[in-house]
């Protein structure tokens, strides 16, 4: 009781929305103890090389965690059916960029009658913020963003439809192909699919598209992509509820989707769109035409401003870039981008004065068309592109990390966001110290022996190991040693070093002689883990020794380290 | 004499908890690997050398070290096993894998103290 009160308040001390965000999954984790190590062995699977695949593990244990409290809710106290369910959710979500399969929705429903209330959420919302994120990780190997998490458990609806991946996939090239094309493709589309769900995910993707497509009549034909992929990013990265706008009005129109694509009809749609949207669009729409003129709009709002910028950027590296680096550029230009470019010398002053008030944008936006032309001499030089490259990687790479830091998504700016890094990393080690040291003398089991772990050959001579159990756990009660036939010398030299060093303090000291084989039998309380001494036991694991003995202390847990006591609890 | 064999235990135990998670995670990783060296190393010394090498490096690279972006670069490289040989790009990378496995370890010792505790 008095350790749990303990480490209730240590983690207090701790950051508190990290901790926040701990303790939730924690609670969880309570009902998700064995799943849990799956979802571990899942990540952590040597087959899983991809780094996307490292992600999706993640998330769907992500999900699988808020989708405990479902059954727990449920009072479902038998995890095994549920680790079931939750090992095929975690297969189907990784299988999702892969091919289409067996729809888990289903099979989810007639596992938990309580996970449909969480997965039968209304199709339209999380169906829209996920097509933009499973687009968004399939074009750009992205992890869908962490905190996401509500959305997570809807994506088992998706997997429900097979061909949404390649749809996805085709959406995101699309803006290489002309408008008839993608008429063409819509119409394909929309035969194939007697599901509402995906009708009314294209007619969300058409409402974009068509949006884009007014815009392509008056501006430039990379209009369409960069729209589109900017307005994806925006929805992915700030605004889900725009998303959930989006698509509501979409919803009725779907029949009106249904009959026609022409342009005409599209720009229908356009009006019935949310405000917001339209609003973008025209913002887009002006700044497509005065970019071109040379002239520098301030944006009503940031999104569109965004999308603008980025719009702007790839009109101006259009003639430098072939198309799939584009959309490479786009969605890391969209991104929050990380402007280490700031350093570079490309931005300088006219970066101010661009339309977009972000200040951690990436710096090539095309201010004044006449700067733009001298910039852009610049661009072609082979550093100036490796060093952009290079600075899109680190946007890149800074919105992943953005997504897994907690509370990290308002900071804009390099160096907040690595201040946040760094402080989080520093956070995360101290907690796996304190919580490993704290299992540690809960569990009084002197079975570690790190040396043996990582020295692969003494390893393997053991046969036993920490490979059946599950690595990641601290405690190591797994690394069980005792029942090796070298037992008895090594014994009687750890214990005799062990008694000199570390049992010096213990008020039994005088009691017991100095024999290992009377030091085991009064060890009741430890009998069983004394005999599981280790084999190969050092001086230097003496102490790790005593932290197995030195158990119960109630007391502060830093301070319980300090104290040597053998406490022999007969 | 007691202070020491705690701080000695502590080591151990954070020793034992890191070479869990990098065992975890196998030779997948930069970071991963860099700590298995180090820590392979640290066995068969039968110490840790830590400190000393540390230091050096601070002193060559603080000159460097002037702006602040590159102070927190150096601050997590610091903190990142094998992060003085990267770049920032495969820093940021390194990063982002030993964030989610840290993390990953977190709540899975939490659950793990909380259920013991019951």
């Amino acid at each position: 009781m008095e350790k749990e009160k303990l480490c209730m308040n240590e983690a207090a001390t701790m950051p508190p929305t990290w901790n926040l965000s701990n303790f939730g999954m924690a609670i969880q984790s309570n009902e998700l103890n064995c799943t849990s190590e799956q979802f571990s062995n899942c990540f952590f699977n040597p087959s899983w090389e991809n780094s996307m695949d490292q992600s999706d593990p993640f998330e769907s244990a992500l999900s699988s965690i808020v989708s405990s409290p479902v059954a727990s809710n449920a009072g479902i106290p038998g995890n095994g059916s549920e680790n079931v369910v939750l090992r095929e959710l975690i297969g189907r979500l990784g299988s999702i960029c892969n091919s289409g399969e067996v729809s888990p929705q289903s099979y989810i429903n007639g596992n938990n009658s309580t996970n449909t209330s969480c997965y039968s959420t209304p199709l339209d919302s999380p169906p829209k913020l996920n097509l933009s994120m499973m687009d968004h990780q399939i074009r750009g190997n992205f992890p869908i963003p962490g905190n996401h998490l509500v959305s997570h458990p809807s994506l088992a609806p998706f997997s429900a439809d097979p061909g949404f991946v390649e749809r996805a996939a085709r959406y995101s090239c699309f803006g290489s192909r002309n408008f008839s094309g993608l008429n063409g493709q819509f119409g394909l589309n929309e035969s194939e699919l007697p599901q509402r769900l995906t009708p009314r995910m294209e007619s969300g993707k058409l409402s974009r598209v068509s949006s884009n497509h007014s815009i392509k009549l008056s501006g430039s034909p990379m209009g369409v992509q960069e729209n589109r992929d900017g307005l994806l990013q925006e929805g992915i990265s700030a605004s889900d509820k725009k998303f959930s706008r989006l698509s509501r009005p979409s919803t009725p129109e779907n029949g009106e989707f249904g009959d026609s694509r022409e342009e005409s009809s599209v720009s229908e749609q356009v009006p019935g769109v949310e405000i917001g949207l339209k609003g973008q669009n025209d913002a887009n729409t002006r700044k497509r035409k005065s970019i071109p003129r040379g002239k520098a709009k301030e944006s009503p709002s940031s999104p569109p401003s965004k999308d603008a910028k980025v719009a702007a950027e790839n009109e101006e590296s259009n003639s430098k870039r072939s198309k799939p680096d584009e959309t490479n550029g786009n969605e890391k230009d969209t991104a929050k981008g990380k402007a280490e470019g700031n350093g570079s010398g490309k931005a300088s002053g006219d970066g101010n004065q661009k339309q977009n008030k972000d200040s951690a944008k990436p710096p090539e936006p095309p201010k004044d068309y006449i700067h733009v032309r001298a910039r852009r001499g610049q661009a072609t030089d082979s550093h100036s592109l490796a060093e952009r490259v290079r600075r899109e990687k680190i946007s890149e790479r800074m919105k992943f990390l953005q997504d897994l830091v907690p509370g990290c998504n308002k900071v804009t700016g390099k160096a907040v966001m690595l201040d946040e890094i760094i402080n989080y990393v520093q956070s995360l080690q101290r907690q796996v110290e304190f919580l490993s040291m704290k299992l540690a003398t809960v569990n009084p089991r002197m079975d570690f022996n790190m040396e043996a772990l990582l020295l692969k050959d003494i390893f393997q001579s053991r046969g036993s190991m920490p490979h059946n159990s599950f690595p990641l756990d601290t405690s190591a009660p797994a690394f069980s040693y005792g029942y090796q036939p070298q037992q008895g010398s090594l014994i009687h030299s750890g214990i005799s070093n062990g008694t000199e060093t570390s049992f010096s303090m213990n008020p039994l000291n005088a009691a017991m002689p100095r024999n290992p084989s009377t030091l085991l039998p009064p060890i009741d309380g430890f009998g069983e883990a004394s005999s599981q001494v280790p084999t190969v036991w050092e001086n230097d694991l003496q102490s790790v020794v005593q932290m197995g003995f030195g158990q119960n202390q109630p007391q502060s847990f830093p301070g319980s380290m300090a104290k040597t006591q053998m406490k022999i609890e007969l | 004499m007691s202070s020491k064999d705690s701080h000695r235990r502590s080591q151990k135990i954070t020793i034992a908890a890191y070479s869990s998670m990098v065992r975890a995670v196998g030779t997948r990783r930069a970071w991963s690997r860099a700590l298995l060296f180090k820590l392979r190393s640290q066995a068969r010394r039968g110490y840790v050398v830590k400190r000393r090498c540390f230091s050096v490096k601070k002193r060559r690279v603080t000159k460097k070290a002037s702006s602040g972006e590159l102070k927190q670069a150096e601050k997590l490289r610091s903190l990142v096993p094998g992060g003085e040989a990267m770049e920032f790009c495969e820093l940021l990378e390194e990063t982002a894998d030993y964030i989610k496995c840290l993390a990953t370890q977190v709540i899975r010792a939490y659950g793990k103290h909380q259920k013991g505790s019951r």
